[in-house]
């Protein structure tokens, strides 16, 4: 009987969960950790912090699915992995302080990001003066204070808006941009718009960089790049943007940046949401010895590394390529160690990263999104079945963020007959040079705006709930 | 629509940097964004796009 750990119960950890339990049966134990016993649906949390979704839509119990499933779920935050004892095990740190470990012979570091808000001074709820989309309390918080500005501007108080990301290596650009655009869609919908003054400021080398290098789409007989879709709906809206920017420091109403150029700036505002750079969660990574191997299984940000070409994340943008990017998701060191969806390191980022001439580095993060992390924690799992199964000594599944897609519906209003949101599909998601003169084929990569992408994203939001409960014909929906 | 003419929609300012490259919806794109009758049509073409590119896979054994 093989026992497999997965930690985290997000995008990657309950897709690659349910499917393991799927096709390996009673006869082998699939182990969930995480901290928080609910599965959160986090592209809608930009609705939450608008107040146009209720926060319990968002999330749900996974404690009766993985009931249902006959996964046994451990409500703890891992924080110690030991690879290489003769029982290799996780230790486990409950809310009442008690520890366990737990043995494992496969383990799925499938844990996402920790918010890393420390990276820029003032940035951030909890001990700064931005707010943020990125779990939920803070979701409900930002929700709180947009809405005692909206009140503000009832009463005849203008006030400035600053909406985008908190740090020149942040990632996660879409969000914010959705966030903008349901922000300034609430604005106009009680006809205060003409009391706001809404800025989007961002570390894109251009507007619709998105952290994936732009997209260039086909429309109406023209090549448009992603800049021109991007700037198109903030000219519409009437939103300023400031680009190419790293956030220094973030003040009570105001905010300083440098930009590419070096040039320096501030803004001032009375409700900022600033996405914070990413960085891995902190768990300790002990060999036989009582060492701490945590340098040989990540990279310094914390994220595990994987079969990516580490090296090349020293080359320049134009010596990059797609085979740099993982495909199995393994552990160079421990191949029954895999890393899924956030948790994993990408070689370097897919934009080009840029320098301000003082060297602060100014390069959006490549992007894992949920789609990425369902596909990748999906592909873990056939790999982890296969050699528990089959007997296969590698990882035998692949998928590569140079090799597969990406579905980005970008809200902007929620509304069943008001809203509107972008589609954007990409192929691949990394682009390549080589093989396509804008880096995708554009057969399959396609940019829309409409009320359909509404509909589309409020249609994801419950198909992708349906398929984490694990309910009637799940397995059949895409990743 | 509250606006009376395309030109009210954006400002525009010739000779700077803004004016010099940019594009910006016509009355008539913003119209058809909301249409629904037309947003219906554009709600199955989104789909099949999505199913396209689903099709492309994602996941694959290695057979190497
Ligand atoms: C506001 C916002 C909007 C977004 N919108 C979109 C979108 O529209 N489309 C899209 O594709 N992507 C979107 N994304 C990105 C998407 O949410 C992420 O890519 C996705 O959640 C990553 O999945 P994951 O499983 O890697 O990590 P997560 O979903 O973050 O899951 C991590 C899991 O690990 C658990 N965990 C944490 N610490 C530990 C520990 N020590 N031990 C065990 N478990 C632990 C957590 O509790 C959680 O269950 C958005 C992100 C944000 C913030």
């Amino acid at each position: 009987m093989a026992r497999i750990i997965v930690l985290g119960s997000g995008f990657a950890g309950n897709t690659a969960a349910l499917n393991l339990k799927k096709a390996l049966g009673r006869k082998h134990e699939v182990v969930v950790i995480s901290p928080r016993k609910h599965f959160s649906y986090i592209p809608s949390w930009i609705w939450v912090g608008v107040g146009s979704m209720k926060p319990e839509k968002t999330q749900f119990d996974l404690t009766p699915v993985y009931e249902k499933f006959g996964i046994e779920f451990k409500n703890g935050a891992a924080e110690e992995i030991h690879p290489d004892s003769v029982d290799r095990y996780v230790v486990v740190k409950y809310t009442d302080g008690k520890t366990e470990q737990v043995k494992y012979d496969y383990l799925i570091n499938a844990t996402g990001p920790k918010l890393n808000f420390a990276a820029t001074p003032g940035l951030g709820p909890d001990e700064g003066y931005s707010d943020s989309v990125c779990s939920l309390p803070h979701a409900v918080k930002t929700r709180d204070n947009f809405l005692k500005a909206v009140e503000k501007m009832k009463q005849g108080k203008r006030q400035k808006f600053v909406v985008g990301t908190g740090h020149g290596t942040a990632t996660c650009q879409g969000a914010a941009f959705e966030y903008i655009h349901n922000l300034e869609f609430e604005i106009a919908k009680r006809g205060l718009r003409n009391m706001a003054d809404i800025t989007w400021i961002s570390n894109e080398p251009t507007l619709g960089d998105f952290g994936v290098g732009g997209v260039v789409v086909r429309r109406n007989g023209n090549f448009i790049s992603g800049k021109l879709f991007a700037e198109s709906t903030f000219r519409e809206k009437g939103i300023k943007w400031v680009d190419k920017a790293h956030v220094r420091k973030v003040k009570e109403g105001s905010l300083d940046y440098v930009n590419i150029e070096g040039k320096e700036g501030s803004l001032d505002f009375d409700f900022a949401m600033l996405i914070p750079p990413f960085a891995g969660i902190p768990i300790s990574y002990i060999d036989k010895d009582g060492s701490d191997i945590k340098s040989q299984m990540c990279v310094p940000s914390g994220f595990m590394k994987v079969d990516a070409d580490y090296t090349s994340g020293t080359k320049p943008f134009e010596e990059w390529k797609n085979s740099d990017w993982p495909k199995k998701y393994n552990n160079p060191l421990y191949k029954n160690i895999f890393a899924a969806g956030i948790a994993f390191a990408p070689p370097h980022p897919i934009s080009k990263a840029f320098k301000a001439p003082d060297g602060t580095l100014i390069a959006p993060s490549a992007p894992r999104t949920g789609m990425a992390a369902g596909i990748i924690g999906h592909t873990v799992a056939l790999s982890i079945i296969d050699m528990v199964k089959n007997g296969a000594e590698e990882p035998t599944y692949s998928a590569s963020m140079a090799e597969f897609g990406a579905i980005c519906i970008t809200s902007m209003g929620k509304s069943m007959t008001r809203g509107s949101a972008a589609l954007l599909t990409m192929y691949p998601v990394v682009p390549n040079y080589d093989k396509h003169k804008f880096g995708r084929n554009l057969n399959y990569t396609f940019g829309d705006i409409g009320l359909a992408g509404h509909w589309v994203k409020y249609m994801l939001h419950y198909l992708f709930i349906w398929k984490m409960k694990g309910k009637f014909l799940w397995q059949y929906i895409p990743d | 629509m509250e606006n009376k003419n395309d030109d009210d929609l954006m400002e525009y300012v010739p000779y700077t940097s803004d004016s010099r490259s940019f594009i910006a919806p016509t009355k008539y794109t913003l119209f058809t964004r909301l249409f629904i009758p037309w947003q219906l049509i554009k709600f199955a073409y989104y789909n099949i796009k999505m199913l396209k590119i689903l099709s492309k896979g994602s996941g694959r054994f290695m057979d190497e």
